[in-house]
């Protein structure tokens, strides 16, 4: 039996493909990257601080991010800088967010096989 | 972070829900700095609600984990044949031990070990009060662990340690004869005694709340720890 492959985990990872993105351009601390995704998406997107920082340290542990401690404005930070690993898996994500996006545009704009579909 | 609660108070909360102390202060300190960019940049935002803060850290933590990914795994296949291969374990290795003995005392003086000797009871006793302890605290200490460590709370950790408990009440271990070498051993939930039976069930009970007491001790200590040192 083969095992349909559906889009779920992806859609949940719009955050993660989101923080690799912008990670990819500099490193960031956790609150440089929140406001980053605020400035980026013109405060259309907008993810709290119980999301991204969970969510740093879970791409960490998967070796997608790398952290290292530096001194910003005075203060120690944590900064957060994406691996070889994760720029293969922000490729990926974008790869499939293009599909994806594809896909629904299809539906919205109301798809070439809408008919064949629902007959 | 929540002028209501102090950053100490968010690692001890975090902690108590079952979360590293070493995770717990990584979080708390970059939550810490969060809320001084938002004060020192004026901004209108602010942390979110504390236990909002506190729920989403656990969960997405406790996602990571083997246990939330595979529970079935942890909670009820694992520990069964853990604690059997631990009982079977513990009970071959008096036996390597006689043999080793006798096989020691037969090399130095050419003859068997003497039946009737002081040391024998005393080797019975040994071997019958270490087959009732050592197997089950190794293997609450062995199940428990893993649980806490795979991230299960505290309560779900010690359910998981259920065959620990089982083989502790139904292990039988008794002398025959104290002159001789001659303990046997086995397993039977059904037996006269029970309350020697529920006194053994007692040994992982209490090998769980030493682990539980020395936990939060270690925790406390290096939430301290972090803190002071930073």
């Amino acid at each position: 039996m083969t095992r349909k492959r559906t889009n779920s985990e992806f859609i949940n990872g719009v955050p993660e493909l989101l923080l690799l993105r912008l990670l990819k351009n500099k490193p960031m601390y956790g609150y440089e990257l929140v406001q980053a995704i605020r400035l980026a998406t013109d405060s259309r997107l907008e993810f709290g601080e119980g999301c991204i920082y969970p969510l740093l340290h879970k791409l960490e542990a998967e070796k997608i991010l790398q952290s290292r401690s530096k001194k910003a404005n005075g203060r120690s930070r944590i900064v957060y800088t994406v691996t070889k690993k994760g720029q293969k898996k922000l490729s990926e994500s974008m790869n499939r967010w293009h599909d994806v996006k594809e896909a629904i545009e299809l539906v919205l704009q109301g798809g070439q096989n809408e008919q064949t579909a629902f007959t | 972070m929540s002028k209501l609660l102090s950053r100490k108070n968010f690692m001890i909360s975090l902690c108590k829900r079952g979360i590293p102390a070493r995770y717990a202060w990584r979080v708390s300190k970059e939550l810490n700095d969060h809320a001084e960019d938002l004060n020192e940049n004026q901004s209108e935002s602010s942390l979110g609600d504390t236990n909002e803060l506190l729920d989403q850290i656990e969960s997405t933590y406790k996602q990571r984990t083997f246990a939330e990914r595979h529970p079935l795994l942890v909670f009820l296949m694992a520990p069964l044949p853990v604690v059997i291969m631990i009982y079977i374990l513990s009970m071959f290795l008096p036996v390597l031990m006689v043999h080793v003995a006798n096989s020691a005392y037969h090399f130095i003086n050419g003859t068997e070990l003497p039946t009737n000797t002081i040391g024998l009871p005393l080797l019975n006793w040994g071997i019958h009060i270490g087959l009732l302890l050592i197997p089950a605290i190794l293997s609450t200490i062995v199940i428990f662990r893993w649980a806490r460590i795979s991230g299960l709370k505290p309560f779900h950790s010690a359910i998981s340690c259920i065959p620990a408990f089982l083989l502790a009440f139904g292990f039988q271990s008794m002398i025959f004869q104290p002159d001789n070498l001659s303990v046997a051993f086995g397993f039977s939930l059904l037996s006269v005694d029970i309350v020697r039976q529920l006194l053994q069930t007692l040994i992982p009970a209490l090998a769980i709340f030493y682990m539980l007491h020395h936990e939060k001790v270690k925790q406390q200590r290096l939430a301290e720890k972090l803190v002071t040192t930073e």
